[in-house]
């Protein structure tokens, strides 16, 4: 018994156990779109993520009323996914699930026009359930600014530069999920995205899909958009 | 017109018989390389039924798969099996399995796992792992054996082997514990064949002993302690096969996993990244792909040359045939029919010679690769090579014979001189 316990206790100590910090970093890659594509029984799940660059041609937080204009058309794009991601319609799909995040937080509900842009655009929460929050009040800041007692909104948003970066990082793309309920799945053999010719900034995107006969991987670009399924 | 044709090939066996051989040999080369390269894409591909997921330390995709799943190449790092429970919790996750691979017997590669990876892991094209003899493992000396293991070892139920440390047939021995035949896998046509199961806490016990390649305890001490399954479960492993509830989550649980925040782990869709590698090898294909068609076509080219050569000293044959009253246009007619009888007995000797390769590659993949495809003898578009390349023979034979055509035109008038 006193070779076991000894045995297992160093075996259990060794390596690595006294760790306290861990270091990693992801690989940093610009410029990827990707599709995702699900389907299991009658559901198809698609999601989709594309830098500012492929769809609206910047990274930045919106200037100029163009810039915004432009975010405004993608983000309208983006919530008809249908024409967008080239869904057959013989395989009967009925939306039931659409959840759009851009860039900028406002562009997604339509409602939010004429609110002023670029000043207030900070939300971290999930923006789906932002539906019926007023702007320009009581700007539902999480916990996590611990700073943000006193702090005007509508002005100038005076963030510790750490959340702005993650902020920039998180914000300077678009990122959709749609779900579907189809009542012909077989049909589903092929989309026709019509992505490249709506946005012409976009020049491949990587597609990943995992369906009842297999996953597997593609790279669809302008000249060559069909994403045939298995 | 064939059987003249025939006949006048006889009279010029051997340089029709050259040509015959160069043909067939870019034809076989064009079909082989098809054939394998369908095969071997066949054979990864169905091997991967029945896993959605596989959880490993973070590393490439491609690599994960390779050693996880293939048993080609090692694995550079492990998952404690902490934070495999812990991402087993997921609600997404249906099964999980996990395995420990770094040891081998007589070169089979041992996979350690939990009994329920015969439940969980597919065949070929999905059929359920199949014991032929025997019970999954249950006991901590249990060992299973793949189909090609235990033929060409020659076990059966009940035989007990040692196995050594590391995957070369030379490391050392664990020759300080036995395991017992308890059960034999029917085949199955992917690398599960080839490899030797044992209890993940067997493993366990087999390396407690051990530190950095070297024994410092024999195992029967610990034994003799009397350690209990839980005592032996392992620290760490080398992944983890994940069945996912919904495959509409598998992405979303990819992203879990790859964010694992207390540890630095992949999650792996194996079919995406299968996918990768073939995007990678796309590149060599074509390029072999293309060498066998340089190759083909140069041997089209030299059936042309000799029908064209061969016309000036065919010159007495040509004008005997003009004189019984062939027409000019039946003399073309005649090397075109010469071409095709070429191209159709090259193509009749390639098939043979594929059709014999393939009954030999299936077991060089099975013993190189793991994997085992079916290879048919003639493949769907294999029709289309062998016609392409007869057409292109009577197409080459076109030249001599328009050349044939318009000066026998004329043998009535010149053949005087001679």
């Amino acid at each position: 018994m006193r070779y076991l316990a000894t045995l297992i206790s160093i075996s259990l100590i060794a390596p690595t156990t006294f760790a306290v910090e861990r270091r990693a970093a992801d690989a940093h890659v610009h410029g990827a779109s990707m599709l995702n594509i699900a389907i299991d029984g009658p559901l198809l799940a698609l999601e989709f993520e594309a830098p500012g660059m492929d769809l609206v041609g910047f990274e930045h937080a919106p200037t100029t009323d163009a810039q915004h204009q432009r975010i405004d058309d993608a983000m309208a794009a983006l919530n008809a996914p249908e024409t967008l991601f080239g869904l057959p319609n013989t395989a009967q799909c009925a939306r039931t699930q659409t959840t759009v995040h851009g860039p900028e937080h406002e562009a997604e509900h339509t409602e939010a026009k004429g609110h002023e842009h670029g000043k207030s655009h900070a939300h971290k929460a999930e923006h789906t359930e932002a539906k019926g929050h007023e702007h320009g009040k009581s700007h539902a800041h999480e916990a996590e600014h611990t700073e943000a007692k006193g702090h005007e909104h509508g002005k100038s948003h005076g963030h510790d530069t750490k959340q702005k970066e993650t902020e920039k990082d998180t914000h300077s793309e678009f990122h959709a999920v749609y779900q579907w309920s189809c009542k012909e799945m077989g049909a589903l053999k092929m989309l026709t995205p019509t992505l490249f010719t709506r946005f012409p900034g976009m020049q491949t995107i990587t597609v990943e899909y995992a369906t009842p006969n297999g996953q597997g991987t593609l790279e669809v670009t302008a000249t060559t958009p069909g994403v045939r399924l298995p | 017109m064939f059987s003249l044709a025939l006949n006048s090939l006889r009279f010029r066996a051997l340089p029709v018989s050259l040509i015959i051989v160069s043909l067939t040999l870019g034809l076989s080369l064009i079909l082989i390389v098809d054939r394998i390269q369908e095969g071997t894409r066949r054979g990864f591909e169905q091997t991967l039924s029945g896993v959605d997921l596989i959880i490993g330390p973070r590393s490439g995709d491609l690599q994960m798969l390779l050693y996880t799943v293939f048993h080609l190449g090692n694995a550079t790092n492990n998952v404690t099996s902490q934070s495999i429970d812990a991402i087993a919790k997921n609600p997404n996750i249906e099964w999980i399995v996990p395995i420990a691979l770094g040891d081998s017997h007589r070169g089979y590669r041992v996979v350690a796992t939990d009994p329920h990876y015969f439940e969980y892991i597919r065949g070929a094209g999905g059929a359920p792992l199949r014991f032929a003899i025997g019970t999954p493992l249950d006991a901590l000396n249990d060992v299973v054996l793949g189909a090609t293991v235990a033929r060409r070892l020659g076990y059966t139920l009940g035989d007990s082997l040692f196995l050594s440390h590391g995957s070369s047939p030379m490391g050392a021995v664990h020759d300080d514990y036995a395991f017992k035949v308890t059960g034999i896998l029917e085949p199955t046509g992917t690398p599960t064949d080839q490899a030797v199961f044992i209890r993940l806490e067997g493993f366990s016990l087999l390396h407690l002993g051990w530190q950095s390649g070297s024994r410092l305890f024999r195992t029967d001490r610990i034994l003799a302690a009397n350690p209990s399954l839980g005592d032996l479960r392992p620290r760490d492993v080398t992944a983890a096969f994940v069945g996912v509830k919904s495959r509409l989550q598998v992405f979303q649980l990819q992203r879990a996993i790859n964010e694992y925040p207390e540890e630095a782990l992949s999650g792996v869709l194996p079919g995406v990244a299968l996918g990768q590698l073939w995007s990678l090898l796309g590149t060599a294909d074509r390029a072999f792909n293309l060498l066998a068609w340089i190759i083909l076509g140069v041997a089209v080219i030299s059936m042309m040359t000799m029908t064209v050569t061969s016309l000036e000293s065919r010159h007495r044959e040509m004008s005997i045939l003009r004189a019984v009253g062939a027409s000019p246009t039946y003399l073309g007619g005649l090397l075109l029919a010469e071409a095709a009888l070429i191209g159709l007995a090259a193509s009749i000797c390639a098939t043979v010679i594929v059709g014999i390769a393939s009954l030999w590659a299936r077991p060089w993949l099975e013993t190189t690769l793991g994997i085992s495809p079916e290879l048919s003898w003639m493949a769907g578009n294999d029709w289309l090579t062998l016609g392409g390349v007869i057409f292109a023979g009577i197409l080459s034979a076109l030249i001599p014979a328009f050349l044939l055509y318009r000066s026998t035109l004329q043998y009535g008038l010149t053949e005087r001189r001679a």
